[in-house]
């Protein structure tokens, strides 16, 4: 986010209420580019004498803000704190217009068997990231059906042109964002201009942080990526997120319906099993009550009869979220770089970066994305999180193996050398102490000579106290070290906010020139 | 009614995916001959039907529409929507422009509906409970009051439900907001308006933050340096420091703090405790898979977007609709154009297709009548079309009719074998004819004594005595080919010959790995025979003035001989459905 970087200019410091809007001026640095200096004292004067009242009143121009998704696409106003509609992909809006067979009384779904993993909900998303097999035109038809609908019935926005803001999620396939960009860009009214937001550093925004560790658990991937100072400074994923997720409820329901014996065939279609998993699908917490509750839950099959229902135990229901994020039947040795159970990639991704950034994300985790909404997932990675760091420490390495006895031996050393030396400890175990360690010639003066050796205690001098204490009156304590989730409002919540908020993006892409360039060389540099 | 699945569906060029022309062959007659207006590279590719690409671009005849001065279809992709007054459906009442915005596009009178259902809400009165002892009050004392409540007429859902009783029956809107900001207060950790709160105490701390890192890089805030100009000039006089080095220094941006507690909209859970889920939980248990929302409700409308439990569900304000006008993309002139008054059903300006470009039908030629009016059908299990059987040589009636005033030239063309996974045999008989124009019906009645009859119509009495008995004028006459079927007024028949494909793939000896079984299953609507035939038609019309023809497309030229008249040409795609195959 560049919420600080135009405002560094001197000359945008000036609040740009007041000034006049100069059509002349338009285009790239507006009203407030350094190249035309005014004088705002002599306009001001001029303002109060001649000017009308309305002149000072500059219509606040709403921009649209969509969030696309590979499994929806959300529209609405910036500075809303709700999209005005959330348009999933499924394959009935991908019907034919005139095509009213859905409407018919008992029309069925055709239910389709799917083998492989990968076609499993393949009509129900947008795009997946492996282009290979992807038809970008039908991307780009069905985009534009979902933008035709958000502007017509949704939003119902009337000629005038508004800016856009659209939020992605990083690493969004460069061919996916073109063909994105390009469905906004000519669909009517056509927007002057879109600011690109990416979705981890929304998530830090829209929690009110600075720094956070951002646990996006969307449908192909669990993205997690830490911020820091809104940059995104480092980033892994794993392909355990929201389908595998639907894809175990399938076969957990199956079991439940049909029992062991049949788990070959499909009867389980996708919708049911999302359904499900949306509704009553939970997460258990790390430490199992000892009392096994032998809730049952009715569930309504779709398809059959109107009262026909399967039953599932309560306690099933969050098997599927507990053997796709946190499974623990696996070792991480076993498993493919891509594969790691969720909290074992926030543990390595939180190894990936320096100590201090490390220290001050733990205490901000930010889950979201649509799994997110899992009752009980959000504490259940804290306290995976909190067990992991009990259990291996932030020791990169995960198994010495013979170099075992030597290294505790190094240790060893290290920490009588540490007891030796009477400075702040550095090793990793102390992040609760916030205590800054200085080197000797750094170090404040207080530190490196000795009590008596100073012609003046300065450290029982009231005024020096008073001056520390009214120094240190507008600061706050920088929470660090313990393991602490925060809640965000969500990417599109964010985008709102901060487009709200008239910040100015970086990645800002011109109409013009992606229509001349396309965004690979014109517009903007992503 | 509309039939629930349309006979035709018509391409609009505007894709790349149907604008491609087809190859120069059009079986069973001459080849077409295209003018190099499709000279692009992709010549030769065939529209398929099945691709689920092609449901973008189809459309019935009476979703498009047409625009006179670019001489070309309009679909949803190439007009501009234009709203002329936004209304409720409900209360039909339009709703000015400015307070469109800030009522979520939703009607702000008395119109409610349905968080379950979707339907409209009515506003009923509860009956409040009589006092016992009423007959020890004085008759002047205050009676009890009636409160109101918004039920469902077909649901039975009442905002009692949800704990929603209202004062009075008027200002519906205004009591459910004091009652959602009410339950706001209310400690419930999984309130649904949390984060509507979290985000006004998120916007507010931003802002604060916004301001305050403004304000602090401006310290000459009232003094006469305020003028950047001005101040530059002291500091170069008198100042130690350049103005570009001053500028330098505060090129290190001020930071801006993060939100450090709830007012400011950080909401904080740790591994320990959290209200929320746990809330949820329980409830999950107690309330089991009906107390949940299902998806559909949710995204109804934001209001309920969080709503998880059936209890959170809040009144849907009614969405609005709204009137709209349809420009051409290209030429910007108006399409269609409603009457700007509320209440008037009528349009100014309207350009369907369906008076411009011809209009196709298929049906057999030796059609069985239904064995009933399908209005009197009472199951739908019997299929009103009976499936085709594989490898059976069928002939249908392709009847093309004329809506304009002048007489066109059609060629048809159609690849032999439909594309897609079910390989069907076609044969168009007579592929291009001429069509007759089409005039008032009192043209067709006054001339059909003098000019010549057509070929259906010529013996008076025994074309209605065919008529009347529902047979074909001759029976015994058969499809040749090069020969038109049948000739009306505006209107010309040829035949299609077409062998159905079978469903299962050709048996093959090597075994499909499951990627390749995978994409051979069979799609949803993959049995159904569609057949695509590109159209091309030819007129000549007599223009106005010189400028009319002016940025016309290449297409058209003008006629050598007659200075007034204009070539033009109209070529699109279209799908026929004859029916479903079956599966044997």
């Amino acid at each position: 986010m560049a919420a600080s970087n135009p405002s560094s200019d001197y000359f945008s410091s000036r609040p740009s209420i007041r000034t006049r809007p100069s059509p002349s001026v338009g285009g790239a640095g507006g009203p407030l580019s350094p190249r035309s200096p005014r004088t705002p004292l002599l306009s001001r004067s001029i303002n109060a004498q001649f000017g009308s009242p309305g002149s000072f009143r500059t219509e606040p121009e709403d921009q649209v803000v969509y969030e696309l998704g590979a499994r929806h696409l959300s529209a609405g106003f910036a500075g809303e704190s709700r999209p005005r509609c959330i348009l999933r992909f499924d394959p009935d809006n991908g019907a034919r217009v005139g095509d009213y067979r859905v409407y018919e009384p008992f029309h069925q779904k055709p239910i389709r068997k799917v083998e492989n993993y990968e076609a499993w909900g393949q009509d129900y998303e947008l795009y997946r990231s492996n282009l290979k097999r992807l038809d970008l035109g039908l991307v780009e038809d069905r985009l534009e059906r979902a933008v035709r609908t958000a502007h017509s019935e949704h939003l119902q926005l009337d000629s005038k042109t508004r800016k856009a803001v659209l939020a992605v999620p990083s690493l969004l396939p460069t061919p996916l964002l073109d063909v994105a960009l390009k469905v906004i860009f000519h669909h009517f009214p056509q927007p002057p201009s879109i600011t690109l937001l990416t979705t981890p550093i929304l998530a830090c925004v829209g929690a009110g942080l600075r720094h956070a560790l951002v646990v996006d658990i969307g449908w192909e991937e669990t993205v997690i990526t830490v911020v820091g100072e809104y940059k995104e400074i480092f980033q892994r994923r794993s392909v355990r997120a929201g389908k595998m997720l639907s894809k175990a409820m399938a076969k957990t329901l199956e079991h439940g319906m049909h029992g062991e014996s049949r788990s070959d065939e499909q009867f389980v279609d996708f919708q049911f099993a999302e359904d499900v998993t949306e509704r009553v699908g939970w997460c258990r917490p790390r430490s199992k009550p000892e009392e096994k509750s032998s809730t049952q839950l009715r569930i309504p099959l779709p398809g059959g009869f109107p009262h026909e229902t399967t039953s599932v135990s309560f306690e099933n229901l969050s098997d599927p979220a507990e053997e796709v994020f946190f499974s623990s039947c696996v070792t991480t040795n076993d498993q493919d770089d891509e594969d790691l159970p969720v909290h074992h990639l926030a543990h390595r991704v939180l190894l990936a970066v320096p100590l201090e950034l490390r220290a001050i994300c733990l205490s901000r985790v930010v889950v979201t994305g649509g799994v997110s909404q899992l009752p009980g997932l959000k504490q259940r990675l804290l306290q995976e999180l909190a067990g992991l760091s009990e259990t291996r420490g932030w020791d990169p390495v995960h198994s010495y193996g013979s170099a075992a006895a030597a290294r505790t031996k190094a240790l060893q050393q290290r920490k009588s050398n540490l007891n030796m030396r009477p400075v702040a400890p550095t090793t990793p175990m102390d992040e609760e102490n916030p205590q800054v360690t200085f080197s000797p010639a750094k170090k404040p003066i207080q530190d490196s000579i000795p009590h008596s050796e100073r012609l003046q205690d300065d450290v029982k001098d009231p005024v020096t106290l008073k001056a520390e204490r009214e120094a240190k009156k507008g600061q706050q304590e920088v929470i660090r070290g313990d393991i602490r989730g925060v809640e965000t409002v969500g990417a599109w919540a964010a985008a709102s906010l901060v487009a709200g908020l008239r910040v100015k993006g970086v990645h800002e892409i011109e109409r013009d020139d992606f229509l001349k360039h396309g965004h690979w060389d014109g517009g903007a540099i992503i | 009614m509309a039939a629930p699945w349309a006979n035709t569906y018509y391409a609009c060029p505007c894709s790349e995916l149907s604008a491609a022309a087809p190859p120069n062959v059009s079986n069973g007659g001459t080849p077409l001959e295209l003018p190099g207006s499709f000279d692009n590279g992709e010549e030769g590719s065939t529209f398929d039907p099945h691709n689920p690409r092609a449901n973008y671009s189809l459309y019935p005849l009476d979703n498009l529409l047409y625009c006179d001065e670019c001489d070309a279809i309009r679909c949803p992709r190439c007009w501009i929507e234009e709203v002329i007054n936004w209304y409720c459906p409900s209360c039909m009442f339009e709703v000015p422009t400015s307070a469109i915005k800030s009522d979520g596009n939703r009607c702000s009178r008395n119109c409610y509906n349905c968080p379950l259902c979707t339907s409209p809400l009515t506003i009923s009165s509860v009956a409040s409970p009589r006092p016992v002892e009423d007959s020890l009050k004085p008759s002047d004392a205050a009676r009890p009051q009636e409160s109101y409540l918004l039920q469902c007429q077909y649901c039975d859902w009442t905002s009692l439900d949800v704990g929603i009783q209202l004062d009075r029956p008027t200002k519906i809107t205004e009591q459910l907001v004091r009652l959602r900001k009410s339950k706001d207060t209310k400690t419930d950790p999984i309130s649904v308006s949390n984060r509507e709160e979290t985000f006004n105490n998120l916007t507010n701390f931003y802002k604060e933050e916004l301001q305050g890192s403004t304000e602090s890089q401006t310290p000459f805030g009232n003094s006469p340096y305020n003028s950047p100009a001005n101040l530059a000039r002291i500091m170069s006089l008198y100042g130690g420091v350049s103005h570009t080095a001053l500028k330098k220094s505060r090129e290190k941006p001020q930071p801006m703090r993060e939100a450090s507690s709830h007012s400011q909209g950080l909401l904080v859970y740790t591994a320990d405790k959290s209200d929320a889920e746990e809330e949820i939980l329980q409830r999950l248990k107690e309330l089991g898979w009906n107390g949940t929302t299902t998806g559909e409700q949710r995204q109804m409308a934001p209001v309920n977007n969080d709503a998880r439990f059936l209890g959170q569900l809040w009144p849907v304000a009614t969405a609005l609709r709204t009137r709209r006008g349809r420009r051409c993309r290209s030429c910007r002139q108006f399409l269609t154009r409603p009457d700007p008054k509320m209440g008037s059903i009528r349009y100014k300006i309207r350009l369907l297709a369906l008076n411009f470009i011809p209009r196709l039908s298929l049906k057999p030629l030796n059609a069985i009548p239904p064995p009933s009016n399908p209005a009197f059908r009472l199951t739908l299990d019997d299929s009103p079309q009976p499936l085709l059987q594989p490898f059976t040589p069928l002939q249908y009636v392709l009847t093309i009719r004329n809506p304009i005033f002048e007489k066109i030239k059609v060629s048809l063309a159609t690849p032999d074998t439909t594309p897609g996974k079910v390989a069907s045999k076609v044969t168009i008989l007579c592929p291009s004819f001429d069509v007759g124009p089409a005039g008032d019906i009192w043209d067709e009645a006054l001339g059909s004594s003098t000019t010549t009859p057509s070929a259906a119509n010529d013996g008076g009495r025994k074309a209605a005595m065919a008529s009347l008995t529902g047979s074909t004028t001759d029976t015994d006459r058969q499809p040749e080919a090069g020969k038109i079927w049948e000739k009306t007024r505006n209107s010309t028949s040829v035949i299609l010959e077409i062998v159905p494909g079978s469903l299962k793939p050709p048996s093959r000896i090597v075994t499909l790995t499951k990627q390749e079984r995978e994409e051979q299953a069979p799609r949803q609507d993959d049995d159904r025979l569609e057949i695509a035939v590109y159209v091309r038609v030819q007129w000549e019309t007599h223009e106005e003035g010189p400028e009319a023809g002016l940025g016309k497309r290449d297409a058209e030229r003008k006629m050598p001989s007659g200075e007034a008249k204009v070539a033009k040409e109209l070529a699109y795609w279209c799908v026929l459905d004859v029916g479903k195959i079956a599966d044997v």
